[in-house]
């Protein structure tokens, strides 16, 4: 097995749509981090805010909501099409030749999990770096300055004008002692979360999907759903102080001090579906003839084939 | 020639359910006091608007219906040449003109699509407003209508000539992150008129602008459409069959 997954991870490498990604996610993080600079330029020392508040991936950060757009055509592109391409190029039946079906499967999950979290971790790592490079480490965030009425207010939430089950920013414990490690700790959790989407991208493709391009529509089409239920118990929670609002957004869970109203148990659930939904593609595709049907490059399907 | 006609056409109906969806929280709400053009145009771009620039901007959360249309038809140009390539351009007599054909198949596409997309949303929108529709504001949206085709025909395009050097995959992600900083330019460059001016994505906000500027708005995208068909069929021209497929293998 760990020869089958340094084999694909070899392959992974050397793949432009791979380099595309980890080159254009590089680009963001240090055209963040240059962006951020520009707009800091002219403040005062004691005006500058700490080099926490000033990372990318920070929710008030000022190209966080474009990141979270970009970030859907990402997590495609590493590894998520390497079946789709094993097979269309008819290199499948060598690879399975030498390893076992089973190794093939799972070094393929492994190595996009791999893939689409190294495409994150390592950007979003050099943008925290710049910024403490270049920013104070001082108790200046976005949202006040530490011990101020307006800080606390912002953190426990103590001025939101709905009802939710988490007022407060997540980990909030955490974010109190130590900011920087706070900032680590999302950028660990979009990785993670980014690789879980590679691998369900993956097995949906291994299920139905015939084309590479019809690939990056489910994350998109999946988190505007999540946005639109976000906006419809919004809705709700203004209207009835007594309904909860709860946030379903997904990309706001994995964004340092993230809007309030997140759901962990809405959370478990999406990752687990996305946990089992990968497992289950695994069983079906282990189970059918890789050569005769239900896919797209032998046999009668042959034809369907559209690039 | 790939999979043309009928079943190309039925991938423009994908518009419609696209558009409910989207429109779902619209169609939950209750009616408003709001006219249905008004509804439209902000749904179709946003609750951004920048009062005092008379502008609007189209801003991401509905960047969906155009790329949409890039993901269904990314490969529309590109897949010729490497699904039977050799058999096609042996036949024709010139690529330019294969091209051409290509490029207007497109165009009806785009158009049908916004179309199909278009009436959707006008009737979410008249179903959403509690006022009568003002029939003297439909030239907005056929003027709408008519820069959003030629929008979608340029970002087509872009995508169908990267997918020759680059592959379908890499093309989508490309335009889709050149949109985004477009999009994030005219936002953040507002206050520059240059950047309204010569960006097509801040030229969009020209809807509601004196006439002059609204026959720049078509005028400017017609003219980057036009250029882009001719870079197209310079690179069409000299696109080297046998030595390149640029799909991802």
């Amino acid at each position: 097995m760990r020869n089958a997954v340094l084999f694909q991870i070899n392959i992974m490498f050397r793949k432009k749509n791979f380099q595309l990604a980890f080159l254009v996610m590089m680009g963001f993080s240090i055209l963040a981090f240059i962006y951020t600079s520009m707009q800091q330029i002219n403040s005062e020392q004691e005006l500058l805010f700490s080099a926490d508040a000033l990372f990318c991936g920070n929710y008030y950060a000022p190209l966080w909501h474009y990141f979270s757009y970009i970030f859907v055509f990402v997590v495609a592109l590493p590894y998520s099409m390497s079946y789709f391409s094993d097979k269309e190029c008819g290199v499948l039946v060598a690879l399975l030749c030498r390893i076992n079906r089973l190794q093939y499967h799972i070094s393929a999950m492994i190595t996009c999990f791999i893939g689409n979290f190294l495409i994150i971790f390592f950007p979003f790592l050099l943008n925290l770096l710049l910024c403490h490079i270049t920013f104070p480490e001082n108790t200046n965030f976005l949202f006040g300055q530490r011990g101020t009425e307006n800080f606390v207010s912002a953190v426990l939430g103590n001025t939101l004008i709905f009802s939710t089950e988490n007022p407060t920013i997540p980990f909030l414990s955490l974010f109190l002692n130590n900011s920087a490690i706070y900032n680590v700790w999302y950028i660990l959790l979009l990785s993670i979360m980014s690789g879980i989407l590679g691998v369900f991208l993956l097995s949906l493709s291994r299920l139905w999907i015939k084309s590479r391009a019809i690939l990056f529509l489910p994350i998109f089409f999946g988190l505007q759903m999540s946005s639109l239920a976000t906006a419809y118990s919004y809705n709700r929670a203004i209207e009835n102080s007594e309904v909860y609002f709860t946030n379903y957004t997904i990309m706001d869970y994995f964004a340092v001090a993230g809007y309030p109203g997140q759901s962990f148990m809405y959370l478990f659930i999406v990752v687990i579906g996305l946990l089992l939904f990968s497992a289950a593609s695994l069983m079906v595709v282990l189970l059918r003839d890789e050569f005769v049907g239900g896919g797209l490059g032998y046999g009668k399907n042959r034809r369907k084939t559209v690039c | 020639m790939v999979k043309t006609g009928g079943k190309q056409f039925v991938k423009t109906a994908a518009a419609m359910p696209l558009c409910l969806v989207q429109s779902a929280f619209e169609l939950l709400s209750k009616p408003e006091e709001i006219s249905a053009i008004d509804l439209f145009v902000s749904h179709l771009f946003g609750a951004m608007s920048l009062e005092s620039h008379g502008t609007i901007l189209l801003v991401m959360e509905n960047m969906l219906f155009i790329l949409t249309f890039q993901i269904l038809f990314a490969s529309h140009i590109s897949r010729n040449f490497r699904t039977g390539g050799i058999y096609v351009f042996s036949r024709v007599q010139s690529r330019g003109h294969w091209y051409i054909a290509r490029f207007f198949e497109l165009t009806s596409y785009a158009a049908i699509y916004m179309l199909i997309y278009f009436m959707t949303l006008l009737w979410v929108s008249i179903r959403r407003s509690a006022l009568p529709l003002d029939m003297s504001r439909i030239g907005t949206l056929v003027l709408l209508w008519g820069v959003s085709v030629l929008l979608t025909l340029q970002l087509s395009t872009i995508t169908n000539l990267i997918a020759l050097f680059l592959g379908t995959a890499a093309s989508i992600f490309i335009v889709a992150c050149g949109f985004i900083v477009l999009i994030v330019l005219a936002v953040v460059g507002n206050d520059i008129p240059a950047m309204l001016w010569l960006n097509p994505m801040g030229c969009l906000g020209f809807l509601y602008a004196p006439q002059t500027q609204q026959i720049w708005m078509v005028t400017y995208n017609l003219i980057l459409t036009i250029t882009l068909q001719l870079i197209g069929v310079h690179i069409v021209q000299h696109y080297d069959i046998a030595l390149f497929d640029a799909e991802e293998k």
